[in-house]
């Protein structure tokens, strides 16, 4: 099929007779948002089908929107840089369509270390970015684009640059530019890359930010650990918090480690011990610490015997699910916690006849190297196939599948197939009483994964993302009761499950579950911190539902408060 | 006119039919729902959004079903419905 190149911006207007299609195609540069707006003849069905770099077809696609209506709208963000083919179908019905598509200016969000690739096709164009700062913090900002061109470099505080206001600015006659600023004020600052003359494709960097210090806040209960383990095994404890603190210093992390319930870890703050059974006292501690300490990271330690969640009310009502554990609101500095702002993990003890593996996860924590290969295993119920291979797309390297139970039970899995693979994704179903996974095909449920799978499974430092419902529920679990312990207790680097019922789609397009795990594959593969990219991850999901639908409905909620994250937040992933 | 519960629960019956025949035959909780992004919501993450909010219902079918090794696994399709009985999503878990 002729797929026609369109502008952004541009509104054709066709026809289609019953049952043709016609194709088209947009270019698009990274991380932009793409509207794609079809708008087909009253009372028909027209549908319309996305994909990225490749023809799309009713059979190959990345989006698609197939309501009744011959009206359909699709929103992609942010979108890969390259070729983005639209086909629209006329289901039922024939008649006139317009399609037009629609890329509004908005500012992309640079984080430290990022570079991000930007196109400027015409002399006198403007592409804007903002990062994100905090009080003293140095910042480089990088431009390099054509040889033939002369882009310059502007940037703002709080507000987006012009050619005449502006707090820096760098212009040579060149396209390479730079500019420091050497204590930048916390908020905002805004970027733009401006075409003086020429056109064509550059990168803007934002190199390491040299900040005062890198701080990472521990905080845990130290009378909840001598009562749950024993005077002398909190001592094996707190040797091990030391070695995890050593080992940040020597990457440059200062490590802060407070009890919620000792005076003498809070005093130097001016702060007091708090109920150590309140999440809201534990949440206002965590506000406090952060005004003093200005930490990048925070690591909760302990399951919820030691350090509580919170019980939320649960959005989706009428499920079975009357509350939500959640760590949300931790990780919010307001009463809005639906949206992250902190960079937060925990790693969580089990049973307290399993003081061993509580201490083996602090060990792996203190060796900082999350080095695996970046292979991956992935396995879907059979029902959900489709909407599976969409979440897997980012981490699926040549010829890697997706099992599918049925037909494949646990005991089809040899452990050949999991050792050494750094990426493991589970669209499966659970329970809240059953450690084991399950397929779907029709009305069986077969047993899909176990924690006997993974028992002589070498899963050192694999990231584990699983959409099953109460996949990360630990509350009165043994290792071998909760899927997301046993994979600790593997070594596995990083857990990110639900504590209650999860929901998520058929199929494409990703929704809720499927969404935000896609969406966090997608930033651990850009190289951040598990923290980061956790945060980030619900950040863009929160956007991505807002841009489709101007709402989060009540399951969209759900699923940003009842998804945590059992890692330490300031480590990372890196592929071998 | 707004369509009554009675009237709702017939018309999506065929859809549960056709792609949740397991939960088809359960009786649905029928619940109203509104969308009001709060404050923070649209500041965090620099956003501008409609002041009005949407109301629709929710059908929410569920069930328990036995897995092969005799655990009981939650089963829950959720339907949501403008005011003229158009769905507008469904989501399961």
């Amino acid at each position: 099929m002729n797929f026609r190149e369109i502008s952004i911006g541009e509104k054709i207007t066709d026809s289609l007779s019953k049952r043709e299609s016609k194709g088209y195609l947009v270019r698009v540069d990274a991380n932009r948002k793409l509207t794609i707006d079809l708008r087909g003849p009253a009372g028909q069905d027209f549908d319309l089908y996305i994909k990225h770099n490749e023809e799309a077809s009713t059979l190959k696609w990345d989006y698609k929107r197939v309501t009744t209506k011959a009206d359909e709208i699709i929103t992609i963000e942010p979108t890969s840089a390259g070729s983005y083919y639209i086909l629209v179908y006329a289901y039922r019905g024939s008649g006139q369509f317009s399609l037009s598509t629609e890329v509004p200016l908005q500012d992309v969000e640079i984080v430290p270390s990022q570079q991000i690739k930007g196109t400027l096709t015409a002399s006198k164009e403007a592409l804007y970015y903002l990062i994100k700062t905090k009080e003293g913090q140095k910042i480089t900002l990088d431009l390099n684009g054509p040889l033939n061109a002369d882009f310059d470099l502007y940037v703002r505080y709080g507000e987006r640059p012009t050619n005449i206001n502006y707090d820096f600015k760098s212009y040579s006659g060149s396209s390479k530019e730079k500019i420091i600023i050497d204590k930048a004020k916390r908020g905002s600052y805004f970027i733009m890359v401006y075409s003086y003359r020429g056109s064509g494709e550059f990168t803007l960097s934002a190199l390491p930010l040299e900040e005062a210090e890198t701080v990472e806040l521990i905080i845990t209960s130290k009378e909840k650990l001598r009562t749950k383990y024993g005077q002398a095994e909190l001592g094996q404890i707190e040797a091990k918090i030391a070695d995890y603190i050593n080992a940040l210093g020597t990457a440059g992390i200062i490590a802060k480690l407070a009890y919620v319930d000792d005076a003498a870890s809070l005093s130097p703050y001016g702060l007091s011990p708090v109920d150590s059974d309140s999440p809201e006292k534990i949440k206002e501690l965590i506000d406090g610490l952060e005004e003093k300490l200005n930490p990048r990271h925070i690591l909760i330690l302990g399951g919820p015997s030691i350090m509580p969640f919170f019980s939320l009310t649960n959005p989706a009502g009428f499920d079975g699910d009357r509350i939500v554990h959640s760590d949300s609101p931790y990780a919010s500095r307001d009463s809005d916690y639906l949206i992250p702002e902190r960079s937060l993990g925990r790693l969580p003890d089990a049973k307290e006849s399993e003081l061993p593996f509580f201490l083996t996860l602090l060990s792996a924590a203190a060796s900082r190297v999350r080095r695996a290969d970046k292979v991956s295993f992935g396995m879907t119920a059979n029902v959900w196939t489709d909407a599976s291979q969409a979440v897997y797309v980012p981490i699926k390297n040549a010829g890697e599948i997706l099992e599918l139970s049925p037909p494949v039970r646990h005991g089809d899995l040899p452990v050949a197939r999991l050792n050494r693979k750094g990426y493991f994704y589970f669209n499966l179903h659970g329970g809240e009483d059953t450690a084991n996974w399950y397929g779907q095909e029709g009305s069986s449920y077969p047993v899909a994964f176990t924690p006997d799978n993974i028992q002589d499974a070498e899963v050192r430092n694999a990231v584990v993302c699983c959409e099953a419902c109460y996949g990360a529920n630990i509350v009165d679990k043994g290792v071998d009761e909760a899927l997301s312990l046993k994979f600790l207790a593997k070594d596995a680097a990083c857990f990110v499950g639900s504590t209650k019922i999860a929901y998520g789609p058929i199929e494409p397009p990703s929704t809720e579950a499927d969404l935000l795990v896609l969406k966090f594959f997608e930033r651990i593969k850009e190289g951040l911190t598990f923290g980061d990219a956790f945060m980030k991850a619900k950040q863009d999901f929160a956007r991505e539902c807002l841009a489709a639908r101007s709402r989060l409905d009540m399951t969209e909620k759900k699923t940003l408060i009842e998804f945590v994250l059992f890692a330490d937040p300031s480590s990372k992933m890196e592929e071998a | 006119m707004a369509l009554t519960d009675k009237e709702l629960k017939k018309m999506i019956k065929g859809y549960m039919e056709e792609n949740s025949p397991e939960l088809a035959d359960e009786e649905p909780v029928i619940s109203v729902e509104s969308y009001e992004i709060p404050e923070g919501v649209a500041r965090k993450l620099g956003v501008s959004l409609p002041k009005s909010a949407k109301t629709v219902k929710v059908l929410t079918y569920k069930k328990m079903v036995t897995a092969e090794d005799g655990a009981k696994l939650p089963i829950v399709t959720r339907v949501t419905v403008d005011e003229d009985g158009n769905i507008i999503k469904t989501t399961g878990n």
